[in-house]
């Protein structure tokens, strides 16, 4: 999920790097050296799912997968969404420098939201919906950012969260599965996470 | 490279510092004139860059795929002169010259993109960000990342790959979805042990939380003359809209 380059106003752009730059001073700070190596190879892995083409009736779509990265990492969820972005910008040209700052945060904010509440009550359904709300989260904020940026484009923020109902539902359903399927291999994966430790 | 005065062959600081001045002037513009003015740089800019005609064009797809979907929309939620109409929805004129408008902007800002940034390698990009002070976790994490990018992805296709000999046909149904929830946990896990087994291999080589690179950047004569083209040109945009 990206916004273009050359579509939101300055003011919106300025405060997506603000939010940002902030969260990535804040959250690399306690991103331990011996950390990164994982994270890395995490970002890594959310770049390469967002690939995958989930067939939806006679069409396919890409998934976000915020919810479950903020699932598992909590608030180290945004340098890796960060880092998954500006990838999708050098290998695929989806978004660019100025819109940056605003893709991060609206994958990121629902992703962080989404971590925080898995904790309160760590179980695979409760995961697999909240990843659904993460989704509905950046249709949200990916609207109201287009609505800032000039009433011409309300008419397309209304169809960008409708677009993003389906998507939900399907986040969902392979949010559950994924937290399932991890809860049974490797639970320290999900568990590590709850510590607040990584 | 074409020529010495290549994009690639410049200090990455030098490159990365005019592609923000440039890009978040772009982005702040309201009107054609000083767009279709730094068209002209953009040009210059095209010239020192290693990709073809084609290449370039081919990398602005995304945005202008995008972009249609405005094209498709927008003059029909602006209220004006009506060019054509379906039924009682009006395409406006005010809102093709909108649209016109954020089309130019936003592949103007992908050029430069694409013939700064993208010029250069991702080395050069990461001992770039590097020496600007740039967070030295968040570099760390970008080269890592893009190197293990490749890996996965060929993990990825192998997994689909053998769905595939066992018959899998991917349809809107709960297996499909139960299928690939497995597969993206399968990824998830063969990272978290590789990102694992990388870190104790860094660890094993004296690793303390530094990449050292062997590449250092250096502002040569080149810089200075990218510079002082660039910063003139920014100046004259400035002045024109300024006045």
């Amino acid at each position: 999920m990206h916004i273009s380059e050359g579509i939101l106003s300055f003011p919106v752009l300025l405060s997506g790097w603000v939010y940002t730059g902030g969260g990535l001073f804040w959250t690399l700070k306690k991103l331990s050296a011996n950390d990164i190596p994982k994270m890395a190879l995490l970002a890594a892995v959310f770049f390469v799912a967002s690939l995958i083409h989930v067939p939806l009736g006679p069409s396919s779509v890409h998934l976000l997968l915020n919810g479950l990265i903020g699932v598992l990492l909590g608030s180290l969820a945004l340098p890796t969404l960060f880092i998954s972005l500006f990838l999708q910008a050098i290998l695929f040209q989806f978004g660019g420098i100025t819109v940056l700052g605003i893709n991060t945060l609206l994958m990121s904010l629902p992703a962080i939201l989404a971590g925080v509440l898995f904790k309160l009550k760590p179980s695979s359904l409760w995961g697999g919906i909240l990843s659904g709300f993460a989704v509905l989260g950046s249709g949200v904020i990916a609207a109201l950012v287009l609505s800032f940026s000039g009433e011409a484009f309300l008419q397309v923020a209304k169809l960008i969260l409708i677009a993003h109902l389906p998507i939900a539902i399907i986040e969902t359903i392979i949010g559950y599965f994924t937290l399932l399927f991890i809860f049974k291999t490797k639970p320290e994966l999900i568990l590590n996470n709850l510590g607040s430790k990584s | 490279m074409k020529n010495n005065l290549a994009i690639a062959q410049l200090d990455p600081r030098t490159v990365i510092l005019w592609s923000l001045v440039y890009a978040f002037f772009l982005a702040a513009q309201k009107s054609f004139l000083p767009l279709l003015a730094s068209l002209f740089i953009v040009l210059f800019y095209i010239v020192l860059t290693p990709f073809s005609c084609k290449e370039i064009l081919k990398k602005l797809k995304p945005v202008n795929f995008f972009l249609l979907f405005f094209w498709l929309i927008i003059p029909f939620s602006l209220q004006g002169k009506a060019l054509f109409s379906l039924g009682k929805y009006a395409y406006t004129l005010a809102g093709v010259k909108f649209c016109l408008l954020i089309t130019l902007k936003a592949n103007l800002l992908m050029l430069i993109f694409i013939c700064l940034l993208l010029s250069l390698s991702p080395s050069q990009l990461a001992s770039g960000l590097q020496s600007l002070k740039i967070s030295e976790k968040l570099v760390y994490l970008f080269l890592l990342a893009y190197r293990y990018l490749f890996l996965l992805k060929e993990e990825k296709d192998k997994l689909l790959r053998s769905l595939k000999i066992r018959g899998f046909k991917p349809k809107t149904n709960l297996f499909t979805y139960k299928t690939y929830a497995y597969l993206l946990g399968l990824i998830l896990l063969k990272a978290y042990e590789r990102g694992d087994r990388v870190h104790k291999a860094l660890v094993l080589r004296g690793f303390q939380g530094k990449f050292p690179s062997l590449y250092s950047p250096k502002f040569t004569q080149k810089d200075l003359y990218f510079s002082l083209f660039s910063g003139l040109n920014f100046l004259l945009l400035l002045y024109l809209q300024l006045t």
